[in-house]
């Protein structure tokens, strides 16, 4: 390679890498880190450079590194350039952070491993700023090194004793978080309730891989089962923050079931689903607190009845909320017949504000933007079952149940019809399969789902608010069957566990939550664009 | 999706025009338009009687007429860039909105150059360079995210199934959005308007604020220059064939990347230019200005005919007009508003399932 | 058929992913003491080297929470940090931080020092949900400082209610929050109840007034103000010609300005905060019918950064406020140690941070009163002695002036002041504590 080719490439290597970097400044990251801040940037600027050169065309070893290097170099003096600049100003007295809100003396500081006061007093020496440069262009040499290597490695395939170890660490990972649960446990130390989540979402995780990795049949239906158990064993080892947000995850399992069915079968984008998901919270919401709802509590005065108890208890109210849901779904179906791809979905999207709209502005019936207050949770024998645990059990019946009636639709006729209407409607439909019908049906049962997954959530909120269902919701229920792998029902629970589960561990990063989870969400597509665990169906293709 | 690349797909029409057919029939269609008489007839019905009863003055229709024609033309701007996206890559760019929001922050922050060089507050000339290099500013900044978000978002994805970019790009909207929170930080971006502009024009009880006229105007003239561009220009031509057919462009020699790239530029420098003027309209541009505003366009698009430039116009105005005038036309609270535009957008393509300006548009990728 | 080395190598990625995740939040976790065993568990044994250790952890004992030397007191925050507004929610934050730095700075309880957990509330009842389930499930959060919103706060409620867990609101503002069935639900926040009186009073008293249009952002707070505002105006006398909902985030008032500007009212009331209120105070100026009608504000919108968005066009504007008496000096010292602390202004960021500081003050002056040394020279701090202790809080000095919680949790002190705005600064002209 030329000379100048190499220094070419390694300004651009360098640009990109410096890219990462200065954003991760910009955010306030090094504040964060403290005195690890540069180790830290410096095993990320290796990776950057490992991920970029690894696809370099059979470069030799010597010149991979030469390359990583060089880029390293780059990065270091861009880097040392702008946060030296950045300090620079700052010490000369300028209001840096009225502009970049988190270029403080700390986060600046922690890039030369010098305390703040250095920064606003302007002392720092040539070897200060020396530092960071070199050890960047070493982290590329490394980089570059471990490209080389990984040009050169064996590859493994280790076939079936591979496998059962897929099958046999979602046990490991349970065993592990029941044994956590004992105080005496010396795992964790002072992060362990975040780590033990950590574990059981894992667990959950690993388990459908395992489910993936098993033989259909005996095999697969021994492991399922194996699995359904231990997972049902969760909810009484967690604790309740643990059990909180397992609650929440498989509320949204339940709802990415129902969207599966009409996203993932039938085709039908479906950017308003959070409309069926509201209307399940709020019907509960009026039948068992009718006296938060000003209109609900006049009417029942007025007929005489009592106004300070539940019209109908959490179980009585199901029938009628899954009817309720399916209606909706009709009424959404039904002027949409005739709409395909993009059309269809901002029209479903505008149904869901309208719905939510309608929650917060029809005062007089939802209370407006005051919410509805004191739902009943549901009981059992006289037994509550508001608590997160007993929440987080009715979750997984309610889950396990969908997902058994999706894995039967899927494999039944209608199921059939759907997934040949989503691969060509005009096909389909010369194959004799009722388009109306078959459309209608998607929808219904999806928004059934949804407000069944709706009416647990009133429970487990105790207070609903129109803010509770807004188009993030249902941004969410896409993004997680798109991420688990559309159509595939193990990809669901995944999807949730990455999109709902995950963002709770991170909650240490507070206000890093958001930006770092929709990195992930365009990462994830670049690199797996069909989801992490893509239907059978699809893998054939 | 342009006129007259549709000949090819007549034997699609055809087969498109007998499943119509076969699904509804001739009776059908005809109880559907009776149904769209019937509820347009309804709303004029109830607007009168409103009308009759509130009284407002004839200057107050007026004044509505103007807030929503300058509303339209906000949502116009965004639109174009919507509709152009869509057009060439039948993909939902849903970061567009957001790209619109880097635009403003990027015009404040020329603004505070602009006027820290004084260049704000000399002769009415000076003002008017100052104000046109603010606003070039931030359509170069606003280009260049836009670039940047095609060349790492989507165009890893361009032949992944249609879901999947739209996934990546909400997940582009959100980082945008919170990029920008976390590194400016959280208090708005406040506009302070040069006294040239400041005021408006009174027509009687009209008032007409500056800025609302020169966004207007700006929206019209953009839109025909972005219509010459893809009609008239080789580049357009090059942008049409790469619509029609990305592989068979190629093979005629169209560099497919950099064209696609060019419509991003293109489409995301009007939305820069958007965020700049609604800087000045609005006064305040925040880390979350581009949600909305750019979901309203992307409806206004949809309503207009997805892909059709003159659409995406038409479309804006007609929800601008729809939200403004609503309400009081209709007598029920001013809150209802976006209940008004989702329901003109719902009502249309229940009717019109194209758009008003579409035409039946044949799915090229199923 | 099976691509199966594929599936443990996306497993492994998976997982890695995850702990590199996990691995993040670490270093801002703070360091816990060692955690007593979670009280919903029997813990039959104890760790065995527990001899050998001076900070082994103590026995859990039912409703109390001990604290082994060398531990904090941790005080946990719910603060609305992304959402809707986070601008008020990050000012809050620090407005508590600055509370923290100060209890210890005078030395903490008995040498234990304070700090405080903020976790984020989102100003959602959703986040509000996970953040109190956080705490409740965490044996060593003492006290809660939150939510921000109210639908947080409500989200937080049912929750701390059941784990006892006593926590004050700085901001929370809807009547419902405090009520004679939770003994844990406090707030330094004055009620929308009593701002909306007061300024309908003011409008009609004061200025005079008896033609008048509402706005809201329809937002719990806006809205709950703006409707006690309406009816208490309705039963002065006047005339409510009006009542308009716009959305927190709109820019764009213009289109429900000129349909309020027909029936020609004396003033405008608006329940919101600074952006949208500085905004439709500009706008205004440019409806015919609207340029000399007085705006009033609420104290969401009392505010730096109000002044500094509506510019020229706020002058001669009313904004109410909430605010004690003379606590002049304190705030300055305050507002010193926050400039010093985060490099910015607290009124540019939101208008809670006193109500914020004082919050956390109440606690800690609680804490004071309860907090005990065992033999161990372990710190225990009875649950239900501290929430008793909270709601008897009593002529207790904070910035918002002396404050004394009555028996349903109402603690916030001073009264309801009406500003306008002369020369781009704030000047009191009605209300509590004005100085004639």
């Amino acid at each position: 390679m030329s000379a100048g080719a190499l220094i070419k490439t390694a300004l651009r290597q360098g640009a990109a890498a410096f890219a990462v970097l200065a954003y991760l400044t910009l955010v306030g990251l090094p504040a964060r880190l403290a005195e690890s801040a540069l180790s830290v940037f410096s095993a990320l600027a290796a990776a950057l450079f490992f991920l970029l050169l690894r696809r370099a065309p059979s470069a030799g070893a010597g010149t991979s590194i030469v390359q990583g290097m060089l880029g390293g170099l780059v990065l270091g003096m861009c880097t040392v350039g702008m946060v030296g600049g950045l300090a620079a100003l700052v010490g000369s007295g300028v209001r840096v952070q009225q502009v970049l809100d988190k270029m403080t003396p700390p986060n600046l500081a922690a890039w030369f491993g010098v305390p703040p006061i250095a920064i606003t007093r302007s002392q720092l020496g040539a070897l200060e700023l020396l530092r960071p440069a070199l050890a960047l262009a070493l982290a590329g040499g490394v980089g570059g090194a471990l490209a080389a290597l990984s040009r050169a490695r064996l590859s493994l395939s280790l076939g079936d004793p591979l496998r059962w170890a897929a099958i046999a660490l979602p046990f490991l990972l349970l065993g592990l978080v029941i044994a956590m649960g004992d105080a005496g446990f010396p795992l964790g130390g002072s992060n362990r309730g975040t780590l033990r989540l950590l574990l059981a979402m894992l667990a959950i995780a690993s388990g459908m891989f395992a489910l993936r990795a098993t033989r259909a049949g005996l095999e697969q239906r021994g492991v399922a089962g194996a699995l359904l158990i231990g997972v049902a064993a969760l909810p009484f080892t967690l604790d309740q923050f643990q059990n909180a947000v397992m609650g929440i995850v498989f509320i949204f399992v339940m709802m990415g079931l129902g969207l599966n069915i009409v996203v993932g079968y039938a085709g039908l984008l479906d950017l308003g689903y959070v409309a069926f998901f509201a209307i399940g919270a709020y019907a509960y919401a009026f039948l068992s607190a009718p006296f938060s709802s000003p209109w609900f509590s006049q009417q029942l005065a007025q007929l005489g009845l009592p106004t300070t108890q539940p019209l109908l208890s959490f179980w009585q109210a199901i029938p009628l909320i899954m009817l309720l849901g399916a209606l909706g779904g009709v009424m959404l179906g039904v002027p949409v017949l005739r709409l395909r791809g993009d059309y269809l979905a901002i029209v479903t999207l505008g149904f869901g504000e309208i719905i939510r709209l309608f929650m917060l502005n029809l005062a007089d019936l939802t209370n407006g933007p005051r919410g509805l207050l004191n739902i009943a949770a549901p009981t059992l024998f006289g037994y509550n079952l508001g608590n997160p645990r007993d929440i987080f059990i009715l979750a997984l019946v309610g889950s396990a149940v969908i997902a058994f009636v999706a894995l039967r639709l899927e494999r039944s006729r209608i199921g059939r019809a759907w997934m040949a209407m989503r691969e060509d409607e005009e096909a389909a439909q010369a194959m004799g399969i009722h388009l109306v019908r078959a459309k209608l049906l998607a929808f219904a049962i999806g928004a059934t789902f949804a407000a069944l997954a709706g009416q647990l959530y009133a429970a487990r909120q105790v207070n609903i608010f129109p803010d509770n269902f807004s188009l993030f919701v249902s941004i969410d229920a896409l993004a997680l069957i798109i991420v688990g792998g559309m159509g595939s029902i193990p990809g669901v629970v995944l999807g949730a566990i990455a999109l709902k589960g995950l963002p709770e561990v991170l909650r240490g990063v507070d206000e890093y939550r958001i930006v770092t989870f929709a990195a992930l969400l365009v990462i994830m597509m670049i690199v797996r664009p069909a989801g992490v665990l893509p239907t059978t169906r699809r893998r054939g293709e | 999706m342009y006129a007259g690349e549709r000949q090819g797909d007549i034997v699609a029409l055809i087969s498109r025009a007998l499943s119509a057919a076969r699904q509804g029939g001739a009776g059908m269609r005809i109880a559907r338009r009776m149904l769209g008489m019937l509820l347009i007839a309804a709303v004029i019905v109830r607007a009168i009687s409103v009308s009759a009863t509130e009284n407002y003055p004839l200057s107050f229709w007026a004044s509505q007429v103007a807030n929503g024609l300058v509303l339209g033309g906000v949502y116009a701007l965004v639109a174009l860039g919507y509709t152009l996206v869509y057009g060439i890559l039948l993909m939902i760019n849903f970061a567009h909105g957001e790209v619109m929001m880097i635009g403003g922050v990027a015009g404040f922050f020329g603004l505070q150059i602009a006027s820290a060089l004084g260049l704000l507050s000399g002769s009415p000339l000076e003002v008017v360079v100052g104000l046109l290099l603010v606003l070039a500013f931030g359509m170069g900044i606003a280009a260049l995210t836009g670039v940047t978000l095609e060349r790492v978002a989507y165009r890893p994805l361009r032949n992944a199934p249609r879901l999947v970019p739209l996934i990546s790009a909400i997940g582009a909207s959100l980082f945008l959005q919170y990029s920008v929170l976390l590194i400016f930080g959280v208090r708005p971006m406040v506009y302070q308007r040069p006294s040239l502009i400041a005021d408006g024009m009174r027509i009687g009880a009209v008032f007409i604020p500056y800025t609302g006229l020169i966004i207007f105007l700006t929206s019209l003239m953009l839109m025909g220059a972005l219509f010459v561009i893809v009609q008239r220009t080789r580049l357009g031509r090059a942008m049409r064939a790469v619509a029609a057919d990305k592989d068979a462009a190629a093979l005629m020699g169209v560099d497919v990347n950099q064209i696609i790239a060019f419509t991003f530029l293109l489409g995301s420098a009007l939305a820069g230019a958007a965020g700049v003027m609604l800087g000045f309209h609005n006064a305040v541009i925040k880390f979350n200005s581009g949600f909305i505003p750019g979901l309203k366009a992307f409806t206004a698009a949809v309503l207009g005919g997805i892909g059709n430039i003159p659409g995406a116009m038409v479309g804006a105005l007609v929800l601008g007009l729809a939200e403004s005038l609503g309400p009081s036309a209709l007598g029920i609270p001013a809150e209802y508003r976006d209940i008004i535009a989702f329901s003109v957008l719902v009502l249309v393509l229940i009717f019109r399932p194209a758009g008003l300006l579409g035409e039946a548009v044949v799915e090229k990728r199923a | 058929m099976r691509p199966l080395p594929h599936l443990p190598t996306r497993l492994v990625a998976f997982s890695a992913a995850c702990v590199l995740l996990a691995a993040c939040a670490v270093p801002t976790a703070a360091p816990q003491p060692p955690a007593p065993a979670e009280p919903t568990q029997p813990a039959p044994q104890q760790p065995t080297a527990a001899p050998a250790q001076p900070a082994a952890a103590p026995t859990p004992e039912p409703g109390k929470v001990v604290i082994p030397p060398g531990g904090k007191i941790r005080i946990g925050g719910s603060f609305a940090l992304t959402g809707p507004i986070p601008d008020p929610g990050k000012d809050i934050r620090q407005g508590a931080e600055i509370a923290i730095d100060d209890a210890n700075a005078a030395g903490g309880v008995n040498g234990f020092l304070f700090e405080l957990v903020a976790e984020d509330g989102a100003c959602s009842g959703d986040q509000g949900t996970v953040v109190g389930n956080k705490f409740a499930a965490d044996p060593t959060i003492v006290a809660v400082t939150g939510g921000t919103c109210s639908g947080e706060t409500f989200g937080l409620k049912p929750i701390l209610q059941r784990a006892r867990i006593p926590f004050v609101s700085p901001s929370a503002t809807n009547p419902a929050i405090t009520s004679a069935d939770c003994d844990v639900c406090n707030r330094v926040a004055l009620s929308d109840a009593l701002q909306g009186e007061v300024d309908a009073e003011f409008v009609y008293k004061e200025l005079g007034l008896r033609k008048v249009a509402v706005m809201h952002d329809s937002s719990d707070y806006g809205k709950g103000v703006a409707e006690i505002f309406r009816d208490a105006f309705i039963k002065l006398g006047g005339e409510v010609t009006a009542f308009e909902g716009a959305k927190v985030g709109d820019t764009d008032f213009r289109a429900i300005l000129t349909r309020i500007a027909t029936a020609e009212p004396e003033l405008l009331f608006f329940g919101g905060y600074s952006t949208e209120a500085a905004l439709i105070t500009q706008q205004m100026k440019e409806i015919a019918g609207l340029q000399n009608t007085k705006f009033l504000g609420t104290d969401g919108a009392y505010t730096q950064q109000y002044l500094d968005t509506a510019g020229s066009a706020a002058e001669g504007a009313f904004m109410s406020y909430v605010a004690g008496d003379t606590q002049a000096d304190k705030l300055a010292a305050f507002r010193e140690k926050y400039i010093a602390k985060f490099g910015i202004e607290p009124e540019k960021l939101g208008p809670f941070h006193a109500q914020s500081y004082d919050s956390v003050l109440l606690i800690v002056e609680a804490i004071k009163k309860v907090a005990q040394l065992d033999a161990a020279g372990n710190l225990v701090i009875d649950r239900e002695a501290l929430i008793k202790a909270i709601r008897e809080t009593k002529d207790l000095a904070g910035i918002t002036g002396t404050l004394t919680c009555n028996p349903i949790g109402e603690c916030g002190a001073g009264g309801v002041q009406v500003f306008t705005v002369e020369n781009g600064q704030f000047k009191q002209v009605y209300g509590f504590g004005l100085k004639r």
